[in-house]
C-alpha cells in the first residue's frame, strides 16, 4: 500500500499523553501566552534540541533541519495563544515539528555532509579512530536509508528511535491509530532490514 | 490488539545509534529571533532555473522577431518608411544629399553626424547604404557617385554581397 505524504490532523487528545506540564513549564507557557520575551527564550532553550534532532533526523540535512526548526519555533510562538493549558505542550510542539517536517520541501539529496560527519567522528574522545570512523560510517549509512523512506514511515521512525515515543505517544502526534503506527513501523523496520543488511554482517551496532 | 513487531537487535542499536538526539547549532536562536525569509539552498535553484527558463524565451522572442519581422530591429530609425520617393525627399531636406533610392527592402533612414543612414531589411539582418560628402577610404563596400560616398554597412559582411548586384556602379 502507498501512502499518500500529507499533514497530519489535530491531536485527538492529549492528557493521556504522558509527559503533563509541571507547575514551572505552565508559568512560562503563560508567560509566553503574556508576550514575555524571556519566558520564551527559555522555552526555546527547554526545547531546542529535541526539535532540531527530530527535524535532523526527518530531513538528513543540516540546513533543512535549521529551516525546519526555525518553522516549528516560529508556528510555535505565532500560536502558542490558543495553547490551552490542560493540553499536553510537548505533544502539540511534537505534532507542530512533525507538520514542518512534512511540509518541509525536498530539496536535493537529504544526506548529512559526509565530511562533517567522519569530522565530527574524529574529535569524539575515547574510541579508536577505526572505530570512530566506522560507527559514523554505520550511522550514516543508517541516516540515508531513513531518508529513502516515504514521510510518514519516516516520521514515526523519527519520533520512535530519536525520542524513544510509545507507539501511543506516536499515535497521538501523527493523530492516527496505534494500530497506523505499527504497520507504518512494522514496513519501515522490514525496508530498513533489507537496506542496511551489509551492517548485519559486518556485527551490528557493536563495532 | 495491535501487534507490535520487534525488530531485530542490531537493527534497533543501529538505528537508536543512528538517529540519536543531537544538540541544536547555537545560531538557531539567531535564525528565530532573526527569521530568515529567503531559504538561498533552495530558491537559488528555483531562481537559476527560472532565470534560464525566462532567457531562453527571451532569446527565443528576439530571434522570432530579427528573422521573422526583421523590420521591427530597425527600432532607433528616424524616419520609418518603404517609399523611396519619401525617404529620398525626406535626406534630401534634411542634409541636401539627393539619394535615389531602388524600391524593394526599405525600412527607412536616419541622419547621423552628416550621414545618411538608409536602411534596408535582408535575411536576418538590416543592411545600411550609408551616404556621405566624405569618403570612408577604411570602408570595404564603398564608392562614389555624383560627388557623395556611398557605403554598405551590415553586422553580417556576407549579407552585403546581394545588395551590390544592385547598387555596383550606383
Amino acid at each position: 500500500m502507498t501512502e499518500k505524504p500529507g499533514r497530519i490532523g489535530p491531536v485527538r487528545s492529549s492528557n493521556d499523553f504522558g509527559m503533563v506540564l509541571d507547575a514551572n513549564d505552565r508559568e512560562i507557557i503563560e508567560a509566553c501566552q503574556r508576550g514575555d520575551y524571556d519566558a520564551f527564550r527559555a522555552l526555546f532553550e527547554a526545547h531546542k534540541d529535541r526539535v532540531y534532532s527530530i527535524a535532523l533526523r526527518y530531513s538528513g540535512d543540516r540546513s533543512a533541519a535549521m529551516d525546519i526548526a526555525q518553522d516549528t519555533f516560529l508556528k510555535l510562538l505565532g500560536s502558542i495563544q490558543n495553547f490551552r493549558a490542560d493540553a499536553s505542550f510537548e505533544s502539540w510542539l511534537f505534532r507542530i515539528v512533525v507538520n514542518a517536517c512534512l511540509d518541509h520541501k525536498r530539496s536535493g539529496r537529504r544526506l548529512m555532509p559526509f565530511l562533517d560527519s567522519l569530522l565530527d567522528a574524529v574529535k569524539a574522545p575515547a574510541e579508536s579512530a577505526l572505530h570512530r570512523l566506522l560507527r559514523a560510517e554505520r550511522e550514516l549509512s543508517v541516516q540515508a536509508v531513513v531518508a529513502k523512506l516515504p514521510p510518514e514511515q519516516r516520521v514515526v521512525v523519527v519520533l520512535r528511535y530519536t525520542e524513544g515515543l510509545s507507539y501511543e505517544e506516536i499515535a497521538e502526534i501523527a493523530g492516527c491509530s496505534v494500530g497506523t503506527v505499527a504497520s507504518r513501523l512494522n514496513r519501515a523496520h522490514k525496508a530498513l532490514e533489507r537496506r542496511l543488511s551489509h551492517l548485519k554482517v559486518r556485527g551490528g551496532a557493536n563495532g | 490488539m495491535v501487534r507490535q513487531e520487534v525488530p531485530s537487535d542490531w537493527m534497533e542499536r543501529s538505528l537508536e545509534q543512528g538517529l540519536t538526539r543531537v544538540r541544536a547549532p547555537e545560531e538557531l536562536w539567531d535564525r528565530v529571533r532573526s527569521p530568515r525569509i529567503e531559504r538561498p539552498g533552495v530558491h537559488i535553484r528555483m531562481n537559476a532555473a527560472r532565470m534560464s527558463a525566462c532567457a531562453t524565451f527571451a532569446v527565443a522572442i528576439i530571434v522570432l522577431l530579427w528573422g521573422v519581422h526583421p523590420r521591427i530591429a530597425g527600432g532607433a530609425l528616424q524616419l520609418r518608411s518603404s517609399n523611396p520617393a519619401e525617404i529620398r525627399a525626406w535626406v534630401f531636406a534634411k542634409t541636401g544629399l539627393d539619394v535615389p533610392l531602388h524600391s524593394g527592402q526599405l525600412i527607412g533612414a536616419s541622419v547621423k553626424q552628416g550621414r545618411v543612414e538608409v536602411a534596408y531589411s535582408a535575411g536576418a539582418h538590416n543592411i545600411f547604404l550609408v551616404v556621405s560628402k566624405n569618403r570612408d577610404k577604411n570602408a570595404r563596400y564603398s564608392w562614389t557617385a555624383d560627388g557623395q560616398s556611398y557605403m554598405l554597412a551590415c553586422a553580417e559582411p556576407r549579407e552585403l554581397a546581394a545588395c551590390l548586384l544592385c547598387h555596383v556602379g550606383g
